[in-house]
């Protein structure tokens, strides 16, 4: 990194910070030599607002990684203070005002008992991790959980029958997801089982919980699938986009002036690691990570690797879904 | 030892985290257990006589304490193959620890009932805690042994010792339970008396009677139980109020029997020396003894440094077995791990530091150049007469190839000015001085000179290159932590996960970087800046008067002429200041913001007039100030009142314009502002270092 009175001021303070975060929340996932590492693919400046190194390390400065403990506690949110209080409602909303909490309690254990917990897309991806968190967070019994595949009963197709349900008393079907980004893979899967479980039976209800949404796919989903609830644990407004207007990581009026010429050199490397998203898939423009994986909707700068259009060393690296 | 590894190996600071196997593990000490010389020793738990363990917060109280308690005696009985009461008449004592925030004092008092009940209410729940540590000891030394015949004999005359209700059981583990039933339903009508309005406690034992009386009783039942002492160890009487540590002292007074009390508290937690034996104070060496933990250590530094040796061996042998196996393994000195600053002033750092810049070029020379042309103009400098007089001057004392030596002529020229020599002879003879040491390095007066003023003239170097200050050395860091260990402990612990956050690989290759020591110092000092935080309103009075001082501090250090070398100390007359000023003053050595100075100085509590403080040195990272002081600047009543009390912000604004215009150039103030501010008499001259 280059040194000055001036960059030096800067690069102090945002070491610190890195430091802290590495320290803690961050999980040791990137200390100095890698984060000098991975500045060392942007270009130096004798100008501090121009030198595209501080305007990376002031981003990732403001990484939020989400470690195990903390997606297994959003997990247990998502259960406690999202999933359960919506089953009590509905339960409640065909009651008499007066009936009392254990009545309604035994109600929606009732209820849970007739419900299944379903991962998005195949086995191997993080929705099945997430699953198998949530269980254990929650002490859920097996039994309540299923693949997406096994929502269907096709015994009968190609025998003259149609698709059936495996599990015709089952009430509803919640799906889990990490997050909702642009909302395009979640309308993909609601076309591909929310419909047609639908059709079989109406009266079946759907539940899609991201642990993280960005507003405007959250709004998609609602508007363009069939899902009867979606709401996600954290709802991350269009303030969360790094280069937004109302970006809150430039809401300071000392660094204001930093962000467009950060969303350049973004853009400008973006182009470069992926050329149709240079700024995360649909322009997600997130800066944020799990601990099992970092979704495309960040910046490819934190995450692109040897596998994109271009080389890059990743800060935190993104295990992209192989196709052979 | 702990099952995990932690990360750092200084990770776990306070004693109170410790488990009683990392107590035992850690345990260092400067001389064998029965040398008097050996803090063991120091502590005097075989002693009767009471002793009061004292030291700021982090010297290691609780460790020796702890050390010393029974849970920790048995562990070395059991390494030794000695049976419990075999051990004990070994050592001559059992410790029986309690920590009074255990107690949950601040419950004593208030709701609506008098003082004096609640001091009753206190003693009698003193009573029956220590009793009741002092049963589970003699429970565990009687179990399992041919003892066991006592029990009923030793219930019967410790029933004695109770005014009413005597407990009726026949063994200890009984006793035990019925004291603890009493002490719950003490408990419960303590938490209570505030809904209930009401205190109607059983008190079932005078003051002192289960204290001392239960170990007479025990020793009283057979001669296999007699042959030591019951050290009641009481840790953090600062928790105590007034009133239930003068009910303490007087235990201490009215001590009997085979029982004796060791006292750990703040240095400046006791709070009275009053009993309540008709008001009589207890005298120390009287009535105690006094081992003041970080004084011992800051009074031995030879002591001290093989303390902190020791004590960092020993927490990588047992937290980084990575860094192999003590010294003979690594065959290095533990010092070797640390980088030290660059203080030889031809090493080549220096001209990197000036950037290779020629002599003409240097921050140091321009400075002078422009202020000897300022003051060309006014006229009034001797031996400066045109712009060819000031080149001459700067011809003269350049030094190419060791920029630090040509920061010290700078200084020694900016001196002469001040004191309205002539500049030119100054310079000249400066030159010649210089060119002395250069070619013989001889301890002669320059060599002094440069000595005395190195930390600051690299400071000023540092900062004219805007390079952040370099902390670093296991020397420094130790003269830091001013005798208290976990001041070091923390020190170190914050380097080390700045350089393994660093890449580097702290005691297992190479030396840990100047770097990764020095934003560790300004982390450490940070730390404990910031703490202070949380201490309410007298805090923030401390940190204003900590702010103000370490501001003047720094105008000296930066100065064109600073009046005093490595300045972080000052003296003051007891006898002058304000009734706020001498409270924050008072407050500030409390809390360890501020140390008092030794060195053959009388302490404060004596008749002394003057007392001398330094800025405790693991706050000076956070100002870039020298840890090796030097000078002490002693303060007017003016200049004390203006530090150290908060409200005196425009008082506080005019002695920073006085220390600035007395050490900088051109030195208009230098003597006629001093006489406005040093209106008591004291000595508030300027000084002149370069005098012979």
């Amino acid at each position: 990194m280059r040194s000055s009175p001036l960059h030096d001021v800067i690069a102090d303070e945002l070491q610190s910070k890195i430091k802290t975060l590495h320290g803690s929340i961050w999980e040791r996932r990137a200390d100095w030599p890698q984060v000098l590492d991975w500045l060392d693919q942007f270009d130096e400046n004798d100008d501090p607002t121009a030198d595209e190194q501080l305007q990376a390390l002031r981003l990732l400065s403001n990484f939020m990684y989400f470690g195990v403990n903390e997606i297994r506690a959003l997990l247990r949110s998502l259960y406690r203070d999202t999933f359960r209080p919506q089953i009590a409602k509905e339960v409640r909303s065909g009651l008499d005002p007066s009936i009392t909490f254990d009545v309604i309690g035994g109600m929606v254990a009732a209820e849970l008992r007739q419900t299944r917990f379903v991962s998005l897309g195949n086995p191997s991806e993080s929705s099945a991790l997430l699953l198998y968190y949530f269980r254990q967070e929650n002490c859920l019994p097996k039994n309540l959980f299923l693949h997406g595949s096994d929502i269907f009963d096709l015994s009968a197709v190609g025998a003259g029958g149609g698709v059936k349900l495996q599990h015709p008393d089952i009430t509803r079907y919640v799906f889990i997801d990490d997050l909702c980004g642009s909302g395009q893979q979640g309308r993909e899967y609601s076309k591909k089982v929310v419909t047609p479980l639908k059709r079989i039976s109406p009266s079946v209800k759907t539940y899609y919980y991201p642990i993280f949404g960005l507003s405007d796919g959250i709004d998609h989903l609602r508007t363009n699938t069939e899902f009867d609830i979606i709401y996600p644990v954290v709802e991350l407004d269009p303030t969360f986009r790094a280069f937004a207007a109302d970006s809150r990581l430039y809401v300071e009026p000392a660094i204001a002036d930093l962000r467009l010429p950060t969303e350049a050199t973004c853009r400008r490397y973006g182009r470069d690691l992926w050329p149709a998203h240079p700024l995360g898939w649909e322009d997600g423009q997130l800066y944020i990570g799990f601990a099992h994986n970092t979704p495309d909707n960040s910046l490819p700068i934190f995450w692109s690797d040897h596998t994109g259009a271009k080389q890059w060393r990743p800060i935190f690296r993104r295990y992209p879904k192989v196709s052979w | 030892m702990a099952s995990v590894m932690p990360s750092n190996p200084f990770s776990l600071t306070k004693a109170n985290d410790l488990s009683d196997d990392q107590i035992q593990d850690l345990w260092v000490d400067i001389a064998p257990p029965d040398s008097p010389d050996s803090l063991f020793g120091a502590g005097r738990f075989a002693s009767p006589m009471p002793t009061f363990i004292l030291g700021s917060k982090g010297s290691g109280k609780t460790h020796l304490m702890r050390y010393a308690s029974f849970a920790l005696q048995k562990k070395r009985f059991d390494r030794d193959g000695l049976a419990l009461l075999e051990g004990a008449r070994n050592d001559g004592y059992v410790g029986i620890y309690t920590l009074c925030s255990g107690l949950e004092t601040g419950r004593f008092q208030g709701k609506g009932q008098s003082n004096e009940a609640w001091l009753e209410v206190f003693s009698y729940y003193l009573e029956l805690s220590l009793g009741i540590a002092a049963l589970s000891v003699i429970d565990d030394m009687l179990e399992g042994g041919a003892h066991g015949h006592l029990h009923p004999m030793l219930c019967a005359r410790i029933g004695k010792l109770f005014d009413s209700n005597p407990p009726a059981v026949s063994d200890v583990g009984a006793l035990i339970d019925e004291l603890e039933h009493r002490r719950r339903e003490l408990d419960y009508q303590v938490n209570n008396a505030a809904f209930t309005g009401e205190l109607v406690p059983n008190i079932t034992a005078s003051r002192g009677k289960l204290i001392f009386g239960i170990p007479q009783a025990v020793q009283s039942c057979s001669t296999e139980l007699a042959g030591f002492l019951f050290a009641y160890q009481l840790d953090e009487l600062e928790n105590l109020t007034e009133a239930q540590q003068k009910h303490v002292n007087t235990l201490v007074r009215d001590r009997r029997g085979p029982a004796t009390l060791k006292i750990g508290a703040r240095q400046f937690g006791i709070k009275t020396h009053a009993t309540m034996s008709a008001g009589e104070e207890n005298i120390r060496d009287s009535e105690y003894e006094e081992l003041r933990l970080d004084l011992r250590f800051r009074r031995n530094e030879k002591t001290y440094k093989d303390l902190v040796a020791a004590l960092v061996e020993r927490r990588l042998q047992n937290f980084w077995p990575q860094s192999s196996t003590g010294l003979a393994g690594r065959s290095r000195r533990l010092s070797d791990w640390f980088e030290e600053p660059k203080r030889d002033p031809f090493d080549p750092f220096f001209i990197k530091l000036v950037k290779s810049a020629s002599s003409a070029e240097r921050p140091h020379m321009v400075r002078l150049r422009d202020a000897l042309t300022a003051g060309l103009a006014r006229g009034d400098i001797a031996g400066v007469r045109d712009t060819a007089d000031i080149e001459r001057i700067l011809d003269a004392i350049a030094v190419q190839d060791a920029p630090l030596l040509e920061k010290l002529n700078t200084v020694l020229l900016f001196n002469a000015w001040s004191k309205g020599q002539n500049l030119a002879e100054m310079a000249a003879s400066v030159r010649s001085e210089c060119e002395i040491f250069r070619s013989s390095k001889s301890a002669g007066r320059y060599r002094q000179k440069l000595d005395h003023y190195k930390s600051d003239l690299i400071a000023q170097m540092f900062r004219d290159a805007s390079f952040r200050h370099n902390y670093g050395g296991l020397d420094e860091f130790t003269r830091m932590s001013e005798g208290q260990p976990r001041a070091l402990i923390t020190l170190l612990k914050q380097t080390f996960d700045w350089a393994t956050f660093q890449g580097e690989r702290p005691f297992e290759a190479g030396s840990i970087s100047i770097d990764a020591e020095s934003k560790g110092a300004l982390a450490a000092a940070d730390w404990f800046y910031n703490n202070m935080r949380k201490a309410g309103g007298e805090g923030q009075a401390i940190l204003i008067a900590i702010d103000r001082l370490a501001e003047l501090f720094r105008i000296n250090r930066f100065a064109d002429n600073p009046i005093e070398c490595s300045l972080i100390g000052f003296s003051v007359s007891a006898r002058v200041g304000s009734e706020t000023a001498q409270k924050n003053l008072r407050l500030a050595l409390d809390h360890s913001f501020l140390v008092e100075i030794l060195g053959g100085q009388p302490e404060r509590n004596s008749e002394q007039i003057t007392g001398k403080f330094q800025l405790n040195r693991m706050l000076v990272p956070k100002w870039g100030l020298a840890t090796g002081r030097r000078g002490i600047k002693p303060l007017s009543e003016t200049e004390l009142n203006a530090i150290f009390d908060p409200k005196q912000v425009d008082a506080f604004e005019k002695v920073k314009t006085d220390w600035t215009s007395r050490m900088n150039a051109p030195f208009e103030r230098a003597r006629r502002a001093s006489k406005a501010f040093g209106n008591n008499g004291s000595d508030d001259d300027q000084n002149d270092l370069f005098a012979e």
